[in-house]
């Protein structure tokens, strides 16, 4: 399957609702699939399946290295459609308030704030990155913690 | 005879010559219990030996004696700690005999003896019965001393080298301590004293001639020079002192820290290997304190005490001889208080042991309390249990004042009194000094030189006075360490492993038995499974399922008997390489802290992705997982909390299919799931069981609609084995147990329907994996 000369005889395009929709090898279609990535830490660009409404997988990609460029392009599009995990650049202030603290940051999607739960909702992410879980729900990353500046480093360090 | 010879070997002293006193020559000894109970249950030690012709007792002076053909069945029975011993003969009850649950082992074996002879068999007599000689749970525990202290040197002798650096700098730094007090006796006597003598001689001889007043001048520069000397080797020797003192310190911490690591390594390791019935026995906050609090205990004693307790036994005993050498009337005087310390410091030593040996169990008390708790919170909280949890939380912590204001009334008194000791002592030195200046004896200097080092010296015995209490609180510590340490692993290694490259799966368990302190819970099962073949065990609750699989993974070791795979003793297998064979689905999944792919992979951490996603997959766990907001990377916490009780135990699932076992485990794997669930991950299962041996137990007898044979269990033996329709039809234990759930299938209205159970499961080749 992992066969980086030819590229998976499958395509990926929109319907005309925005939906979409895969063409399998054997000619199947399959409309308003959703890329969902298995290992979006550990392995982002490998694992990729594409699940129907109902959560059913439809296909998995081992490695979006084997699709053709335009369907490459498609899902990448796509999955940034979907996934809203902005990454953190600079911390620019934490004050901390009992338990939880609140955290103004510079991401790659502009500047924000929000409160961190606990020292539990921040933790390790592969070999020097650090994920974090405000008290939404929603998910902040950071690449790599070694390549922050001085001041977010050492904020860093109190909670890591 | 020589049975006799060999069972009366065993026997520990004096109870070997009340044995041998009983039996007529000839007569051959079977077995021997101490019942530890009279007949109005108070605490009596008695006697009850079996011989090949009498059954014996005594009891205080009184013995009696039945011979064995008057004895018609001697049963063992015990129940909520106690046990008895009856005695019937044909018509009526000969006796019975009262003893503790701890004694129940060697009260069975007297029982196992005369049925053995009973049943006509060649006299067995008690072979390889240790137990029987002392009974489990009378083991003294040793007494707290301070020698257990000593042992910690072999986890220390990694780091000798350092060790004696750390001494040789400690001695270093005494003896350049030593050296600054010295000096202040030539200072005064030498220096100071002479030329204050010269200044009065001057002022009282109102003329001098021009060479007196030069040798005056003269003497005065001279002596200038040499408080310049003496202070600076004063200063010289302090800086070293303090230098020497600093590299010691650091030397000496360096290696306690290390030492306590390793300390902490090897009594964690030795927890991992003991057998799982040490850790029901024990309370898990307990086992974390252990190694958390006390090996950080034994590590403060190390860095600080034990090279305090060396400078300061090196500093009293120097000083002590510095101080006999300079006068030895002064030095009896300043060392009058000495034996009245030490004789303190023993007899209160003891008492502070016990005391902190005691704060140190309430300790455990409190932090068991919250490891019991916090995990079951759920519990807690659906009983409206909240408040009183908090009252108990209280009781543990007013457990712990209580134990600690015990100890603590000892030693805050024992400080004072020792401070009170050394201004008693500096008194008599005053005293005693003062004396001895007005007789001429001793010089001002010599005084003045005593004085600056009985200061060092009683602060010296006041710090070693006050480092009893953490040696005391090490000792404790490090016994309760060693509890753990001492304690052999629940199933050995084999001295001489085979090492077994691939299991096929055939499991021989051959007339095993095993008993669990003194309950019997398999009694003589024997059972052949073929390669690939699926046992579904049967059983009411405490007929032993669980245990007989705790025996083929080797938690247990077999009490009689044996459990062969492909023809080999399962304990001849390197334990680790054996259960590597094994998959385990249990009924509460744990998982643990960690993303899910690494729960998957727990059993083989350097598993690919892509072996990791066909488990899952295979386990019908794939497709959940993708639904979670981080897929396979989802943190998952100690009981996997954001997921279900399906989708935890089709993780589980995986993990014991990512391992490709030959042998499967199934202990209640779909108990604690609901019905619709438990399809789900039937589907799992099935493909889980495909190919490998299979033992499963399950309640709900539906579960096992696909085993190949049923093995029905009661009371540790099996009684039924066969397929379910046969057993149907046979009509026994089986179909009883069959009955019944039926019955309250229909009872509750189950929607389960009955479809599965009543055709004869699919016919399966049991042979071919």
């Amino acid at each position: 399957m992992s066969d980086n000369a030819a590229p998976l005889p499958i395509h990926l395009h929109h319907d005309a609702f925005g939906r979409l929709v895969v063409t399998l090898a054997n000619g199947q279609c399959h409309s308003g699939v959703v890329p969902v990535r298995a290992f979006p830490f550990s392995a982002p660009d490998q694992w990729i399946s594409l699940c129907d409404d109902s959560g059913h997988e439809v296909l998995c990609l081992t490695d979006v290295a084997e699709l053709d460029h335009e369907t490459r392009d498609q899902l990448a599009a796509e999955l940034a459609r979907r996934e809203f995990i902005p990454r953190i650049l600079r911390i620019l202030d934490v004050v901390e308030g009992g338990v939880a603290s609140q955290w103004l940051v510079k991401t790659d999607r502009g500047e924000t704030s929000f409160e961190l739960p606990s020292e539990d909702n921040i933790r390790h992410m592969g070999s020097d990155g650090a994920l974090l879980i405000d008290s939404h729900g929603i998910r902040y990353r950071i690449t790599s913690v070694p390549q922050l500046d001085a001041h977010s480093r050492r904020v860093l360090r109190r909670y890591l | 005879m020589t049975e006799t010879d060999a069972t009366c070997n065993q026997l520990p002293e004096p109870l070997r010559g009340m044995v041998q006193a009983l039996l007529a020559p000839g007569e051959s000894l079977r077995a021997v219990f101490q019942p530890d109970l009279d007949g109005r249950l108070r605490y009596s030690e008695g006697l009850v030996v079996l011989t090949d012709r009498r059954l014996l007792a005594r009891e205080g002076a009184e013995l009696r004696a039945w011979p064995l053909d008057q004895v018609a069945r001697l049963p063992a029975r015990d129940r909520g700690g106690l046990g008895t011993l009856e005695a019937f003969g044909p018509s009526a009850r000969l006796a019975c005999w009262y003893h503790t649950v701890g004694r129940a082992g060697a009260a069975r074996d007297v029982a196992d003896a005369f049925d053995h002879m009973a049943a006509g068999h060649a006299p067995g007599g008690p072979e390889q019965d240790d137990d029987l000689l002392v009974p489990e749970g009378e083991k003294p525990t040793a007494p707290v001393n301070v020698r257990s202290l000593f042992r910690l040197f072999r986890f220390a002798r990694a780091h000798t080298a350092a060790l004696v650096l750390g001494l040789l700098l400690t001695l270093g730094g005494t003896a350049a301590g030593l050296v600054p007090p010295y000096l202040t006796w030539p200072l005064v006597d030498k220096v100071l004293e002479p030329y204050q003598d010269h200044v009065k001689e001057m002022r009282s001889a109102p003329t001098l001639s021009e060479r007196e007043v030069r040798s005056i001048e003269q003497e005065r520069v001279t002596g200038f020079h040499r408080v310049g000397f003496y202070l600076i080797a004063f200063a010289g020797a302090s800086l070293l002192a303090w230098a020497l003192g600093w590299v010691q310190g650091w030397v000496l911490a360096w290696v306690s820290e290390r030492i306590s690591a390793n300390l902490r390594n090897t009594t964690y390791a030795h927890l991992q290997k003991l057998s799982l019935d040490y850790f029901s026995t024990k309370r898990t906050g307990d086992l974390v304190a252990r190694i958390s609090n006390d090996t950080d205990r034994i590590c403060s004693f190390l860095s600080d005490t034990v090279v305090d307790f060396i400078a300061d036994v090196l500093m009293i005993v120097g000083t002590a001889v510095v101080l006999i050498s300079i006068d030895p009337i002064l030095a009896a005087a300043t060392l009058c208080t000495f034996p009245i310390i030490a004789w303190l410091t023993v007899h209160l030593r003891d008492r502070m042991t016990h005391g902190f040996l005691h704060g140190g169990r309430a300790w455990d008390g409190m932090t068991s309390l919250l490891a019991d708790t916090i995990p079951g919170i759920r519990v807690v909280k659906a009983f409206a249990q909240e408040n009183r949890e908090i009252e108990r939380f209280r009781a543990a912590n007013l457990r712990i004042i209580a134990a600690n204001d015990r100890v603590n009334r000892v030693w805050t008194f024992f400080w004072p009194a020792v401070a009170l000791l050394t201004q008693i002592g500096l008194l008599v030195v005053w005293v005693v000094g003062a004396w001895q200046v007005f007789s001429g004896r001793v010089t001002v200097g010599v005084l003045v030189a005593f004085l600056a080092y009985i200061g060092r010296f009683y602060t010296r015995l006041e710090s070693m006075s006050r480092m009893v209490t953490s040696t005391q609180k090490a000792a404790a510590s490090s016994q309760r360490l060693f509890e753990i340490l001492d304690r052999p692993p629940g199933v050995p290694e084999p001295a001489h492993p085979i090492h077994p490259d691939k299991i096929h799966g055939a499991i021989e368990i051959r007339n095993a038995s095993f008993r669990f302190g003194s309950r019997q819970v398999i009694d003589g099962v024997s059972l052949d499974v073929k390669p690939g073949e699926m046992i579904g065990l049967v059983g009411t609750t405490g007929a032993g399922k669980s245990t007989l699989v705790n025996l083929v993974c080797r938690f247990y070791d077999v009490s009689e008997g044996a459990v062969l795979v492909d023809g080999t003793d399962i304990r001849s297998f390197p334990i680790a390489e054996y259960r590597r064979h094994i998959g385990i689905v249990l009924q509460e999944p744990f998982l643990f802290w960690g993303s899910i792919a690494e729960n998957i992979a727990y059993g083989k951490p350097n598993a690919t992705r892509a072996e990791i996603v066909a488990a899952a997959r295979a386990a019908r766990a794939h497709e959940f997982i993708l639904q979670l907001s981080d897929g396979y990377d989802s943190m998952v916490g100690e009981r996997g909390h954001t997921l279900s009780g399906g989708e935890r135990q089709r993780i589980s699932i995986a993990r014991a299919l990512l391992i490709d076992p030959s042998i499967l485990i199934l202990d209640e794997a779909t108990s604690s799931v609901d019905t619709q669930t438990e399809r789900e991950i039937q589907e799992a299962l099935d493909n889980l069981v495909r190919g490998r041996t299979t033992i499963a137990i399950a309640h709900r007898l539906s579960t096992l609609h696909k085993a190949d044979r049923l093995v029905v269990l009661e009371q540790g033996r099996v009684v039924e084995i066969g397929q379910h329709a046969d057993l149907l039809v046979a009509g026994g234990r089986y179909a009883q147990l069959y009955q019944a759930q039926m019955q309250l299938g229909q009872e509750l209205g189950s929607p389960e329907p009955p479809r599965e159970l009543l055709p004869p499961p699919p016919e399966r080749e049991g042979g071919e994996a």
